[in-house]
Formats: C-alpha cells, structure tokens, sequence
C-alpha cells in the first residue's frame, strides 16, 4: 500500500543522503555537504533526522583541532534502504504497467 | 544536486571515485614515483653501497608518500571531506594490486635473473620496453580502478618517454639508456599536471 511508504527515507534529500551513506564505509559531514549540496543546516537536520529514527550512527572526533563527524548508516538504515527500494521498484512496476 | 537518472548507482560510484582522484594528489605521487626511478641508474655509478643505494631510494619514496599524505590532511580533507570507501571495494582494488604485483615480480624474475629467452624478444630495447610495458601496465591498472582517463594517458606517456630515449640513446645522444631523462621529463610532467589539478581544487573548493 502506498500509505506504508517509509516517508523518512522517501524525502529526496535524506534518500539521497542514504544513497550516499549506503555505498561508503562512512563519510564525514563536509564530503556529504558537498556531495548532496545541501546547505549546512539542511544536511543537519536531515541527519538529525536519520539519526533519531536510529538509521545512520555519528562518531564525533577532533582532528587537527578542528572537529569532525564521522556518519555511518546502522544495519537498520540498510535493512530499512533495502526495504524501501524494494517496495518503490514493486509500485513502479506496477504504475508502468497502469501508464502503458 | 542532480544525479542521473538512469543510472544512479553508477553515477554515484563515480562520483565517489572522482572524490579519490580530482585534487591531483595522486598524479603528483604517481609523478613522483616515476621521476624517483630516473635516480637509479645514476645512483649506481656514485659507488655507493647497494644497501645506501637502496635506503636513499626508499627514503625518496618515503618522503613522496609522506608528502602526499600531509596534503591530503591539510588541504584536501578540510576542503572535500573524508569519505571511507566499503571495506569490500578496498579489498578488491588490493586483490588486483596484489595480483599486478606478483605478475611483475614474475615477469622480472623470468627477465633478468634467470635470462630467459624473452628478453630476445626486446632487441636493443631490452631495458626500455620493459620498464615502460611495467608502468603502463600500472597506470592503466589505476586508471580503470579509478574510472580516469588520465591515467591511461599517463601510462602512454611514460611507456613512449622510455623508448624515444632509448633510441636517443642508441644514437648516442643520452646516457643510461635514456631512463634518467625519460623518467625526469614523463615523471615531471605528471607531477606539473598534478599541481595543476590540486591548484584548481584549492580555488573550487573553500574552506569553510
């Protein structure tokens, strides 16, 4: 049903961002600035986001003196991606074949 | 940002390779690691120990490495970010490393120590064509890891700088069969296309 839909993960900013977080070990908060191009308070809040629902995971460091976040996503996130790209490849099918 | 829709995970992929590769930093030590070679032979005449000989090599090497290293933490990082790539990608990239490696470590081996045959097969360019065969053999293998096309053009540059100054040698012109300048000019080359890259990175990329 469309109504289960995982709307965390639908938003295209934080799908995108799992895209990203699902094809690395871990990335830090610059490279995914940079790689999504969202400005620093969306990413923030995105992550803030994906982080209470317990999909991704953030380590703080200092490195240099200067701080950094390191970003995974958990087995959660993954099992949670997975599912989600599961079910949107099932509805399109499905649309494909209403709109032929 | 937009990513293509047709094909998102390898548009991804790219983009995280590219991230690997685009400041240049990789084309200076690759450079470098060129460059460095053209020591050998000259090292060979100073009359110094083989075991001196070989520690000023390494510590050539070393340094590069740690020079590169250095960059990437102080400009790169803070610039791009850092990105770890899956543990399953690093390994196979070392697999095929590995299996480079030992396909050259093989191909020496069969060259030099034990005389065979093959090395007929070089004619007067027994020294160049190997030398060069082993480092576009190396640049293509990173090229094709790494999705640049730079590289393979590298490894061309590289491989064609042995055999031209192997003939200039042969006429007369060089000494050492031509590999300090042909390392010097194709190794200079790429560290200077290198630098190029990673001052176009510094100005595209701010820090914040």
């Amino acid at each position: 049903m469309l109504q289960d839909i995982n709307r965390i993960i639908h938003e295209p900013s934080r799908l995108l961002l799992l895209i990203f977080l699902y094809s690395v070990e871990k990335a830090d908060f610059t490279f995914l600035k940079l790689q999504t191009g969202m400005t620093q308070g969306n990413l923030s809040s995105h992550l803030h986001k994906l982080e209470s629902e317990g999909y991704i995971e953030s380590e703080k460091q200092f490195r240099n003196k200067r701080p950094l976040t390191l970003i995974q996503i958990t087995q959660k996130g993954r099992g949670a991606f997975k599912a989600y790209v599961e079910s949107m490849h099932h509805y399109y099918t499905d649309l494909v074949d209403l709109v032929k | 940002m937009v990513i293509d829709p047709t094909s998102p995970t390898r548009d991804i992929n790219r983009r995280l390779l590219l991230s690997l590769h685009q400041d240049g930093l990789l084309d200076i030590l690759a450079g470098l690691i060129v460059a460095i070679f053209g020591f050998i032979p000259i090292l060979d005449e100073t009359g110094l120990n083989a075991g001196v000989r070989q520690i000023i090599i390494l510590s050539f090497y070393g340094i590069s490495v740690f020079m590169i290293l250095w960059l990437r933490r102080k400009i790169v990082i803070p610039r791009s970010g850092f990105m770890k790539l899956p543990r399953k990608t690093t390994a196979r990239m070392s697999i095929i490393m590995l299996i480079i490696n030992i396909i050259l470590f093989l191909f020496f081996i069969s060259l030099y120590l034990f005389d065979l045959p093959v090395r007929d097969y070089f004619g007067s360019y027994q020294m160049s064509i190997p030398l060069g065969l082993v480092f576009l053999l190396m640049f293509t293998v990173a090229g094709s890891l790494l999705k640049a096309a730079r590289f393979y053009l590298y490894g061309i540059l590289v491989a064609i700088a042995f055999v031209v100054f192997e003939e200039l040698f042969l006429k007369g012109y060089v000494s050492h069969h031509g590999i300090p300048l042909a390392a010097f000019i194709s190794g200079g080359l790429i560290v200077g296309l290198g630098i190029v890259l990673l001052y176009r990175f510094i100005v595209k990329y701010k820090i914040d």
